[in-house]
């Protein structure tokens, strides 16, 4: 066959590639190619899923106004709002109010004063009542709740709360969990046998329940709400941990079976290296995989007991007892806007975590390649 | 399972102790209403009694409904599992079909649509579905389904089932169930999606082209069958999830089950119905391991003879 | 060295180009092709399967590698065709691309042809045919041996259901009809006890039973072509001999052709007639068995000659042919074999050499041929 002919074809080829050769180019070449290092590979395969990007959005999106969100807030989580009770005094003037705390003296005051011109009242106005369940206005962008505070800002203050759980439930699990089953995979033997007997027990009991006790046990024991919440985290990630010790556990035995760790052993590099350099990198994917998609289950978990009531409880805000209010019949039907944003909240968020865990998860795994 | 039954026993204890000591009772008169329930004797005493008689088949007597345990469990369990049961052959039912499509398809539009409806599904909290289908549906929506109880208040049904009767029940069953498949799906589709591509790109799937059969017959016959390993080894663990999972839209739908009475019965701090209900769940959870395990043997033939 | 900038810019260009192709073939797929679009002539009537300038291509996220890169050989009736070359020289490609089993849309026949005479006379285009013509081509007229016999049976189907399937689909034979069939292909590969063997699932058989089993599959509608892809690789040695005497028996109680894929020099020298050898996707040589064994022309065959271990001569050391495989993504614009050769002369330089006639069956491409024919 002609040469000629087939270096046409070639060129025709690569005009269409745009990569185009010419003699001097082809002498370096080898500098030319497209290189990449293994995390650049799952940073480019991670951004190629689109579900996974819109979920770092949702996140990052979801930080700013729970965390930033507050500081340009004009109210505060707990603030409650006044107004006029025009039902029964049909003649006064709609006023609303709103309160402060004044030092006079050695006293304590709480002055109330008018929420649009700011006009303090000198006396407590007799004729107010809480303003609740209040439709949106420019005020209050989605409105007041059944106590009477924000529901905008509640709103970002149960994210807050939400996420800073999600997170510190995932740390505590991963701290336990991860050393736990690394013990139980790289040891065996009987450590291997007693820590999976633990861990069975803890994935057997049912969550929900045991929550619903130890709630009612805090409360016997006159825990404060805000402590609470700290003893739910933390009794959270205590329980949780036994799905990642399982986990990591299966993925150190899987690791150690691996030829390249024989292979580790049989170079004689010391124990700790052969931990930190073979076994840790090849089992982190793994673990920060699970991280992500824990996040947004235990933000879902804790909406759950938040709604059923054992979780965060008032007067702190959580998305899931905020969603709780549906249970009012008459905010069910007449203040959509009282329950639908921290449901959409809590399902955006952990529908991001979600998304990057399972981005992230395709990611790591070379088998994917495509 | 019985260690585990002790970490359950000790706050169970205290907690029927705070919830009796904030009625409005006299010292005697509570004293004298722990001796019948047992509980004036320790944490360990009160645990041991407790595992003797259930080990005689006795789990003793509901505290809220003054009933043996075991009769209330029986009575309310077919409710918690007709509901759980028809939701999962639904769940099913969606799950495989789409996820075998979803497998076919990776990366095409039809895929990135299943995946974000798992998703979806996956992150809706059950209580805000549960809340937004009643809204939808209720009265105060498009009024076509009841939102709550297990048949209609106002009509008078014979003792006998009547076709108008299993209408009523149907009706009303259709948004629960509606809850479970919509947040179950999800994790079943996901799953049936991973392990179809594993089994689509195996060597024995290139074998079954280069005989040059059908696709519709590669993908039935020999990249499912492989994948029903997988999905069977999770649907017998599924089994107490059934039973436990389902507390909160029970609750929420006012479903006369298991799971909403142990709700009930822990803001109450019924002590006997909790246990016997956790028993349940455990033997349950024991009946699910064989049921997978027999399972196992008849989808995969290496297990067969192993 | 390129620069950040430009190397972002070229993956971008290439995803851009990747989704279009992926899109274009997406939109083909599910097209009728009319039988007219796929029908063609043989050049020889003697050849059973023509190939043409056959370019595979797969579309990665960094590039396209040109898996095979205008390939032309022939198959002639009745004769063994070992392709040899080193790992992802691109041979598997070639015999994938001849079965349309590549994983699509990633790896598609991007140019080229390949004729295949078919039973009925008509010879077909494998590259044009739609996927219906290619269910009625495969397992009927070319089966396929591949290279794992531990994975390419299905696990949970018993060996029979596995045998009897091809027959179900490509005959009209009656159930008890193909059983009998079934019975006789097992018994024919060498295996006794075929009735008890028919309910056996394959996890019970050890390799090279795996291996013969999927031998009596490929044969079981008396095929024209079997491509074996490197069938023994995976097999201790002694089985090797055998299968190897297996197929060659088979292969001539059938009077089939055989596309024998393999790395194993030892073994091409025992079956083949005539010897394909590829490097980087193209072919640089080919001959008959006596040509290449003989008389290696290019530098890369003289290489591999001598890299086989040599029983009589005294060297202890084996040869091994200097520097790797190039890139296969941009593959430079001269001869592959350039940076690795010996015997390189200016000439290389120039652009990648079409393959010259040393005689009538034997073809090389070095520019050092070309230099001699031209004088």
């Amino acid at each position: 066959m002609d040469y000629k002919e087939d270096d046409e074809l070639l060129k025709k080829e690569n005009a269409a590639e745009e990569f185009v050769y010419d003699e001097e180019a082809a002498e370096d070449y080898e500098a030319n190619q497209v290189f990449m290092t293994p995390g650049q590979m799952v940073f480019r395969r991670f951004m190629r899923n689109r579900l996974a990007v819109v979920g770092i959005c949702a996140i990052v999106f979801m930080f700013l106004f729970c965390f930033v969100g507050p500081f340009f807030s004009p109210y505060s989580e707990t603030e409650l709002f006044y107004k006029t009770d025009i039902d029964e005094h049909p003649d006064a003037e709609l006023i609303y109010y709103r309160t402060k705390a004044v030092q006079r003296g050695d006293m304590k005051f709480t002055v109330y004063y008018d929420m649009h011109t700011g006009e303090e009242c000198d006396t407590v106005p007799t004729n107010i009542i809480l303003d609740t369940r209040a439709k949106p206005s420019k005020d209050h962008i989605l409105g007041t709740t059944e106590m009477g505070q924000d529901m905008f800002t509640r709103l970002m203050y149960g994210g807050r709360i939400s996420l800073m759980l999600g997170f510190v439930v995932v740390f505590v699990e991963l701290l336990i969990g991860v050393t736990m089953g690394g013990i139980a995979g790289y040891y065996g033997g009987k450590v291997d046998m007693i820590i999976m007997r633990m861990v069975e027990i803890f994935q057997s009991i049912p969550f929900i329940p045991l929550m619903l006790i130890i709630s009612s046990l805090l409360i016997s024991f006159k825990v404060s709400p805000r402590d609470k919440i700290y003893y739910t985290m933390f009794i959270m990630g205590v329980i949780y941990w036994a799905g990642v010790a399982r986990m990591v556990r299966g993925s150190v035995l899987s690791v150690r079976e691996q030829e390249y760790m024989q292979a580790a052993e049989a170079t004689g590099i010391r124990t700790s290296r052969k931990i930190f350099k073979h076994m840790i990198p090849n089992i982190m994917p793994i673990i920060i995989v699970m991280a992500t998609m824990d996040l947004g289950g235990v933000i879902l978990m804790e909406s759950t007991m938040s709604y059923l009531g054992i979780g965060v409880g008032a007067p702190y805000a959580s998305w899931g007892n905020m969603v709780s209010s549906v249970n009012n019949a008459i905010v069910m039907r007449n203040c959509p806007y009282l329950w639908i944003p921290p449901g959409i909240c809590i399902l955006i968020t952990v529908m991001a975590f979600n998304f990057i865990g399972d981005g992230l998860r395709d990611a790591f795994d070379p088998k994917m390649k495509r | 399972m019985m260690l585990y039954a002790l970490v359950r026993s000790m706050p169970a204890d205290y907690v029927s102790l705070s919830t009796s000591s904030s009625q409005k009772i006299t010292e005697e008169m509570r004293d004298n209403l722990r001796k019948i329930y047992g509980l004036d004797k320790g944490i360990i005493e009160g645990y041991f009694d407790w595992l003797w008689s259930a080990l005689h088949g006795d789990l003793g007597v509901s505290l809220t409904r003054n009933r043996p345990v075991a009769e209330v469990i029986a009575e309310y369990a077919p409710v918690t599992f007709t509901v759980a049961l028809i939701a999962l052959i639904l769940e099913l039912l969606i799950a495989i079909p789409l996820g075998i499509a979803a497998a076919r398809r990776q990366y095409s539009k039809f895929d990135y649509a299943i995946t974000a409806f798992v998703f979806i599904g996956i992150s809706m909290p059950i209580f805000f579905l549960a809340a937004l289908l009643k809204k939808c549906f209720g009265p105060y929506g498009f009024s076509l389904l009841p939102i709550s109880g297990m048949l209609t208040a106002r009509v008078n049904y014979p003792d006998g089932m009547t076709f108008a009767k299993l209408m009523d029940y149907a009706q009303h069953l259709v948004l629960p169930i509606t809850c479970f498949v919509v947040t179950g799906v999800g994790g079943y589709l996901r799953y049936v999606r991973t392990n179809m591509l594993d089994a689509l790109s195996a060597d024995y799937v290139r074998t079954a082209r280069a005989k040059g059969l059908p696709e519709s017959t590669v993908v039935y016959r020999h990249a499912f069958r492989n994948t029903l390993i997988p999905i069977v080894t999770i649907l017998g663990g599924s089994l107490p999830g059934l039973f436990s999972g389902a507390a909160v839209t029970e609750g929420i739908f006012a479903l006369e089950g298991l799971g909403n009475i142990a709700l009930k019965a822990s803001y109450m701090a019924d002590i006997p119905y909790l246990m016997g209900f956790n028993m349940f769940l455990v033997v349950l959870t024991v009946i699910g391991y064989l049921i997978t395990d027999i399972l196992y043997a008849v989808v995969d033939p290496r297990v067969r003879l192993g | 060295m390129i620069s950040e900038k430009d190397r972002k810019e070229q993956l971008k260009a290439i995803k851009k180009e990747n989704a279009r192709r992926y899109r274009e073939y997406n939109r083909n797929k599910n097209k009728k092709v009319a039988e007219s679009t796929y029908l063609t002539e043989m050049k020889d009537d003697s050849n059973l399967l023509e190939i043409e300038d056959l370019h595979t291509c797969f579309y990665t996220d960094i590039g396209t590698v040109r898996a095979v890169d205008g390939v032309t050989f022939n198959i002639p009736k009745g004769k063994t065709v070992g392709v040899v070359g080193e790992s992802g020289c691109g041979k598997s490609v070639t015999s994938l691309s001849v079965m349309r089993l590549l994983q699509e849309p990633q790896g598609q026949i991007s140019f080229g042809s390949i004729r295949f005479n078919s039973k009925d006379g008509k010879p077909v285009d494998i590259a044009k045919a739609s996927i219906k013509a290619m269910e009625k081509i495969r397992s009927r007229e070319i089966s396929m041996i591949f290279q794992e016999p531990m994975t390419t049976l299905n696990p949970v189907l018993t060996i029979g259901k596995q045998i009897d399937e091809v027959l179900e689909l490509h005959t009209d034979l009656k159930k008890n009809e193909r059983y009998q069939k079934v019975c006789d292909l097992i018994s024919m590969v060498g295996i006794s006890n075929a009735d008890r063997i028919y309910k056996m699932y394959p996890h019970e058989l050890s390799g090279g039973m795996r291996q013969r089993i999927v031998i009596a599959m490929s044969l079981a509608c008396d095929p024209q072509l079997i491509i074996a892809d490197e069938p023994t690789t995976a097999l201790d040695v002694t089985i090797q001999a055998q299968i190897l005497e297996l197929m060659r028996d088979l292969k001539d109680k059938i009077s089939a052709s055989i596309m024998l894929i393999t790395h194993d020099l030892g073994v091409v020298a025992e079956m083949a007639d005539i010897v394909v050898v590829m490097y980087a996707g193209r072919i640089i040589e080919l001959g008959t068995t006596r040509d290449i064994f003989k008389d290696p022309r290019h530098p890369y065959t003289i290489g591999l000659m001598k890299s086989r271990p040599n029983m009589i001569g005294e060297d202890e050391k084996l040869y091994s042919i200097p520097g790797n495989v190039p890139n296969p993504i941009n593959l430079p614009n001269h001869c592959y074999f350039k940076n690795r050769c010996e015997s390189c002369i200016g000439k290389c330089n120039n652009p990648y050499p079409g393959l010259v006639s040393i005689s009538d069956t034997h073809k090389v491409a070095c520019w050092r041929f070309i230099e001699e024919e031209a004088k």
